[in-house]
């Protein structure tokens, strides 16, 4: 994945972090996630390429470090793709011709992030956190039995909202639930549906469950 | 045939083709494509030294058996696994294993059309708006039927027979006439003809008494890859020849020319019978109520209707100049205006028509090579088969490139007439000066552009 100057440091000053400020009674976490992840920023643009469809599968994981007893950083990434077929629109109120050419775009984010948790020693731990980093599109077509692929990779903004249940007698386990939004501006928008739909950021809304190490 | 001043934009500067030796066309397509393996199947090359009982245990040993054996190189193995592993993982496994050179797919390559016609390596038209490449996308469906309206289509063995003016002559009553016999063109293949019609002597056949339709008939769908004669642009949609011309002075010098009633009837009749495209190599400079209406209802009918704009260097012709017609103008092999182009404000693409240029220096002139007879042996009703290929020149020879272009899309999935012609106009390529213009339209058409569509981004 390629990751932009600007999304490197962001992500590398956010990891540094903890380095500096960790002390012994701080916390660590590791956890993967899994959820669905809809295309709400290019919501024309996904329905038309998609057959309807804004959103599909997305995977990640993350890494967590306790600054502070409610403040944590860390970075993490994710991953969405889905396939679709290559269209023709005329217009932003056009119908869409399906043309039957395979397309299959993916979508990699890497971001830094830092939280703030207002009640560390509960039971449910919920949780905010804003993010920033970088985000990779891959686009590959088959047309005519060759391919035809592009990628690009942008600056994005990334804002999780949460919840964590450590699970009791299972040495640090827990489970959660997260709500993100993120956003790469100008990601999109070159051509293609894109272009046509004047849709520039294909970030958008995602629910994920985490299940994660604790220490 | 005797010249006459016919409204018909109808190959004015048709000439016979000097044609030479054999030449086998070039394709500068690229090679690579998406990876697609045989299921199933690993090609595993075993080190030099590893004896046969050893290959069948690590066969097995990476889940496969023997397939197939090379004849050629030892130790080069097709192994069957199961389809149900991907080929992937299949070829990592078998790549890990000791005693394995190498693993790999069985790739699927694809067979790239490169067309075999005989004569391919004269349509530099073809060459210059990437059929090839086009043909590897899209062929044309059957299903889409392209009506032509000109002067027929031979494209059926006629024997003699006897035709009257009926409706069309006003003049004091004249001894019906015999013609014929009339005999299909040579290079047809298996181009399939959907049942023809006669606008002009009402004989139920769509015979050809001039050679202009059979030829802007064959830069559709002449038969392609057959090894016979040069190719058509949408060689596998179905035709619909319909005569609205009078080529001969059958009965009177002064009827030569496409009588606009006969036009209108035409394209009401391609209508009614299921036409996707109507191509009008034809025209004049005004217009016509019937002939216009004809237009508005194939155009409310979801017809896509393709008009020559004129070869006078002029302002565009009618039905060119209707607003629900696609008006084509003609580029020579530099991608200029052809000289006799007509253009201006209706002008909305161009495609090849051809000059006396010989932009591909094959040492001959830039004409637009497709079967057809010769209009002097048709007029007494002999069809040559040999020879046939014959190069026009106009506006009349780009129309046709521009209606198979549609007819491509609609096979593609473009299913609306007004969606194909904004698909043709945004894919063109820019020509002149930048956006649209008079003297290009929106450009030269991109057939391969229009039928890639589009992606998310790209």
């Amino acid at each position: 994945m390629r990751m932009g100057r600007r999304g490197a440091i962001w992500a590398l000053a956010l990891c540094a972090l903890p380095a500096a400020t960790l002390s012994a009674a701080e916390r660590f976490s590791v956890g993967f996630e899994a959820g669905y992840q809809v295309l709400s920023s290019a919501t024309d643009s996904a329905k038309a390429v998609f057959d309807g469809s804004t959103g599909g599968a997305t995977f990640g994981g993350s890494l967590r470090f306790s600054i502070r007893p409610k403040f944590f950083v860390g970075a993490g990434f994710s991953t969405f793709s889905k396939q679709g077929e290559r269209v023709f629109v005329a217009s932003p109120s056009s119908p869409v011709f399906e043309l039957g050419h395979p397309l299959e775009i993916q979508l990699n984010s890497v971001y830094g992030f830092a939280g703030f948790r207002p009640w560390p020693n509960a039971t449910l731990v919920p949780y905010i956190s804003l993010g920033a980093g970088q985000t990779s599109y891959q686009e590959e077509s088959t047309i005519g039995g060759l391919s035809d692929s592009s990628d690009e990779s942008k600056f994005s903004w990334h804002a999780m909202a949460g919840v964590d249940y450590r699970l009791p007698g299972l040495g640090g386990l827990a489970i959660g639930a997260e709500l993100r939004f993120a956003s790469a501006q100008d990601l999109i928008g070159l051509g293609g549906v894109s272009k046509v739909y004047g849709e520039t950021d294909l970030g958008g809304f995602s629910a994920v469950a985490r299940i994660s190490f604790q220490r | 045939m005797k010249n006459q001043p016919i409204i018909l934009m109808l190959g004015v500067l048709a000439l016979g083709a000097p044609l030479g030796a054999d030449v086998v066309g070039t394709s500068d397509r690229l090679q690579h494509g998406r990876p697609r393996a045989v299921p199933g199947q690993v090609v595993v090359k075993f080190k030099d030294g590893v004896e046969e009982a050893e290959m069948a245990r690590l066969m097995s040993v990476g889940g496969g058996h023997e397939g197939a054996r090379s004849r050629f190189t030892r130790g080069l193995r097709v192994v069957r696994v199961s389809k149900d592993v991907p080929v992937e993982a299949a070829v990592a496994r078998f790549a890990e294993l000791p005693g394995v050179e190498y693993a790999e797919p069985n790739y699927l390559r694809q067979l790239y059309l490169q067309p075999n016609d005989a004569r391919f390596a004269l349509q530099w038209n073809f060459r210059l708006i990437g059929a090839p490449r086009t043909w590897d996308i899209q062929q044309g469906s059957s299903s889409v039927t392209v009506a032509v309206l000109d002067s027929g289509v031979a494209s059926e063995d006629l024997a003699p027979f006897t035709v009257d003016f009926g409706a069309f002559y006003a003049g004091p009553a004249v001894v019906p006439v015999r013609v014929g016999p009339f005999r299909k063109t040579p290079d047809w293949g298996t181009t399939r003809f959907a049942t023809g019609y006669d606008a002009i002597y009402n004989t139920g056949h769509a015979w050809d008494d001039d050679g202009h339709g059979t030829h802007v008939a064959s830069t559709i769908a002449e038969a392609t890859n057959n090894s016979s004669g040069v190719t058509g642009l949408a060689f596998g949609v179905t035709l619909l020849p319909i005569k609205v011309c009078i080529s001969q002075p059958w009965f009177d010098e002064d009827l030569v020319g496409c009588p606009t009633f006969a036009i209108a009837e035409g394209i009401d009749h391609a209508r009614t019978a299921g036409a996707k495209v109507i191509n009008l190599s034809l025209g004049a400079p005004f217009p016509t109520a019937s002939e216009r209406v004809a237009v508005e209802r194939a155009a409310a009918a979801n017809i896509v209707v393709v008009a020559a704009t004129g070869n006078d260097d002029g302002p565009i012709g009618f039905p060119a100049a209707y607003p629900d017609v696609i008006a084509v103008g003609s580029v020579n092999g530099s991608r200029e205006r052809s000289f006799y182009s007509n253009f201006g404000a209706e002008l909305d693409l161009v495609a090849p028509g051809g000059d006396f240029n010989d932009a591909d220096s094959d040492g001959r002139p830039d004409y637009i090579y497709q079967q057809t007879m010769d209009p002097e042996l048709a007029a007494r009703g002999i069809y040559t088969s040999v020879d046939f290929l014959w190069g026009f020149v106009g506006t009349s020879q780009a129309s046709p490139h521009v209606a198979a272009a549609a007819a491509l899309l609609i096979s593609q999935g473009i299913t609306d007439a007004k969606a194909v012609r904004e698909a043709l106009q945004q894919t063109a390529d820019d020509l002149g000066a930048p956006g649209r213009d008079d003297q290009f339209g929106y450009g030269l058409i991109n057939p391969v552009k229009a039928l890639s569509g589009l992606g998310l981004n790209r």
